[in-house]
């Protein structure tokens, strides 16, 4: 190049480098989730509009700049999950994203984000690992783990005679997790685990699988399967005569209304949030179904609405996005949405609250389409959830260990 | 007790009905495909969206009508099949002749907008559908609890399996239809409506395809996603059984699903996967499949 083409070249190059003014240039959020797939219905449209209810109901802007959300679809794919947060880091100075679908692809995409120092905001990813060994130092775990749920309802269960169980298990990583954390919690409450089906993820008949369950003598039969999968477990167990053996560690919501309560009766489980508990989850649930058709929010949602919340509010008091800076606030910061009683966030980014057992309404004891659930019992967080030294995760392992 | 594999004999049993119950699902698609394969040399991966629309319509005009199931048996693919033949007419009639891969291309178009348009219609939870009070309940068959519907469907498609195939092989139309797929110009000569008779087949085909979705909609979710779940699975029954082989057809997709079936009980990971394995092995020693005419 010349002489004068080269000095263009750097002139140019200096003046677009020369800094947008801060205060232009929006500050953006983005929900990854799986937007059409499985996963889509607790989590998917119904978190891009909860994080929209956030931002709006926080004022649209902070620290003068105004606040934009994307979304985009990772497909339950680590690989498009992972590139997708890159993409969006690189180009869209994304400095913070809800995650949502598969673990596998969360995962993925909180390791890349750490890297970057971005916020992770876990509303949809029930895997331990995002608080324990995956940690990052700008990670945050709104989403129950598996070991909640599980804890949550085997004891429960085995309290009430259901000693022998037999679990039905997707293979991945979430499957795994949960069966794992099923089989101590039964083991914990004086049960025992006396036969696993492993089944590929998407499986459009589990009838063999009950039937293996069947065969096996098990008096309760642990569905450690979510998604399409568990709503096809349940409608099959019904056609088979067996549904009194259920005991559910992953349902949300959706998979009670596509179910339908004929069907769904008596199930119990675990969950972090439901809307027609109090004040607040009632009004944030009345307003997300207006818009969403008559859609129950489920804990994906609310918690990617309290996440975006803690986060917009702590960038607010610390009067920077920094990243370390906000990630220490939000740790300080009490959550203000009133959704979860006993809330705080412990070092480690787990968000620890008190869990609520839940049971499903006969179609007799519903009084309307949302009124799904009766809280037959309210769990306290404090000793359910791990603590950060107990929790894997690197940063926060006991010093003395 | 007797155990093979190290599972009780009843236990087997049990599973292998129940693989012939997803036997008789592929069984019906495969029949449809490879009569429009063999008839038409369209391969039509629209089949699976067929079969995805026919339990959508049952759904829906069951909802709005309040029609009874067995009406719907029969309705709801009679709507598919006509639009079925819109597409034959309006889009495939412009491909014949032409390389196979053109009518693959469209046909796997024709699938990706249908799913795409019920997807964004439903969201991707599927939909309630009940069987008929009629066949619900089950029936303790001493070594395992046998659903009556599962039952009927079972007896269903393997009368409907025969009868096809009695059609096409035994009787003067059939005839008529593989005359017309060999030598298309001489049964003109005859006077016969080839470009009708083509419409027909490719509107039977998807008759077909709707019927086993009819079917499948109290059993499975009825959701978008459910056509492209079982598509691929069953374009490799038709590999195995033998492009344009109608008997093949029907025989692979029983055997198929009884293969899954005991899949499922000894090493359930992998039942995504047998069908695929099956079909590497069967292509390697007979590459025209179990059935199908050496090329």
């Amino acid at each position: 190049m010349t002489l004068k083409t080269t000095l263009a070249a750097v002139a140019l190059a200096t003046t677009a480098m020369s800094p947008v003014l801060a205060q232009d240039e929006p500050l953006r959020l983005l929900v990854l989730d799986d937007m059409t797939g499985i996963y889509s219905g607790n989590g998917g449209p119904n978190t891009l509009r909860a994080v929209e209810m956030a931002v709006e109901d926080f004022g649209g802007e902070v620290l003068g700049r105004p606040i934009e959300v994307i979304s985009a679809d990772h497909q339950n794919k680590p690989d498009v999950g992972s590139a997708l947060a890159q993409q969006f880091i690189d180009e869209q100075n994304v400095v913070a994203m809800t995650l949502g679908g598969s673990s596998a692809v969360g995962l993925a995409a909180q390791a890349r984000a750490g890297e970057e120092g971005v916020i992770t905001l876990v509303s949809g990813g029930y895997a331990p690992n995002f608080s324990g060994d995956q940690c990052t130092p700008y990670s945050f775990h709104w989403a129950p783990t598996t070991r909640e749920l599980a804890r949550g309802v085997a004891g429960a269960v085995v309290e009430q005679g259901g000693d022998s169980w037999y679990l039905i298990t997707p293979d991945y990583v979430f499957g795994h997790a949960l069966a794992a954390d099923a089989t101590a919690a039964v083991e914990a409450a004086g049960g025992s685990v006396v036969g696993e089906t492993v089944h590929p993820l998407n499986t459009n008949d589990m009838a063999s699988a009950l039937l293996s369950a069947q065969g096996s003598g098990a008096k309760v039969f642990g569905l450690a399967n979510a998604g399409t999968d568990l709503e096809t477990t349940i409608k099959q167990a019904g056609n088979f005569g067996l549904s009194d053996h259920l005991a559910a560690m992953l349902v949300f919501a959706n998979n009670v209304q596509a179910l339908g309560l004929e069907q769904a009766q008596n199930i119990r489980m675990a969950t972090s949030f439901y809307w027609d508990l109090n004040d607040e989850t009632r009004a944030f649930g009345e307003r997300i179904m207006e818009m969403n058709g008559g859609e129950v929010p489920t804990m994906g949602h609310a918690g990617a609405y309290s996440a975006v919340t803690h986060y917009l509010n702590a960038v607010r008091e610390a009067g920077t996005v920094d990243a370390d800076t906000v990630t220490a606030t939000m740790k300080e910061m009490p959550l203000s949405d009133g959704f979860y009683q006993n809330a705080s966030i412990r070092e480690n980014g787990r968000v620890v609250y008190d869990m609520l057992l839940a049971e499903v309404n006969t179609p007799d004891e519903s009084t309307g389409p949302a009124d799904i659930y009766e809280i037959v019992a309210t769990i306290p967080g404090d000793s359910l959830f791990l603590s950060a030294a107990e929790s894997g995760c690197p940063l926060t392992a006991d010093a003395t260990n | 007790m007797m155990t093979v594999f190290g599972i009780a004999l009843p236990v087997l049993a049990g599973q292998l009905l129940i693989g012939l119950f997803n036997g008789a699902f592929y069984a019906l698609l495969s029949l449809g495909l490879a009569i429009i394969f063999g008839l038409l040399r369209i391969i039509n991966f629209a089949h699976g969206a067929l079969y995805m629309l026919g339990a959508f319509v049952a759904f829906l005009l069951g909802e709005w009508l309040g029609l009874p199931f067995w009406l719907l048996l029969v309705v709801a693919p009679l709507v598919v099949a006509a639009f079925a033949a819109v597409i034959e007419r309006g889009l495939l009639t412009h491909l014949q002749g032409l390389d196979p891969l053109y009518g693959l291309l469209l046909t796997f178009g024709v699938a990706l907008i249908v799913e795409g348009l019920a997807q964004y219609q439903f969201g991707v939870a599927g939909q309630n559908f009940s069987a008929p009070a009629a066949l619900s309940g089950a029936s303790n068959l001493g070594f395992m609890i046998m659903p009556h519907y599962r039952a009927f469907v079972i007896v269903v498609s393997l009368i409907v399996c025969l009868a096809t195939w009695a059609l096409i092989e035994r009787t003067k139309l059939g005839a008529l239809l593989r005359a017309a797929t060999e030598n298309r110009p001489l049964v003109e000569a005859f006077g016969v409506n080839v470009p009708l008779l083509l419409t027909a087949t490719y509107a039977f085909g998807a008759f077909l395809a709707a019927f086993a979705g009819v079917m499948a909609a109290p059993v499975f979710q009825v959701s978008p996603l459910m056509g492209s779940n079982i598509v691929i699975v069953v374009f490799a029954v038709v590999v195995i059984g033998g492009m344009g082989s109608i008997g093949g057809a029907i025989v692979s997709g029983f055997l198929l699903g009884l293969a899954e079936g005991l899949t499922k009980v000894i090493y359930p990971e992998a039942s995504n996967i047998v069908v695929f394995v099956i079909m590497a092995i069967v292509l390697f020693f007979r590459p025209s499949g179990l059935f199908g005419k050496t090329v």
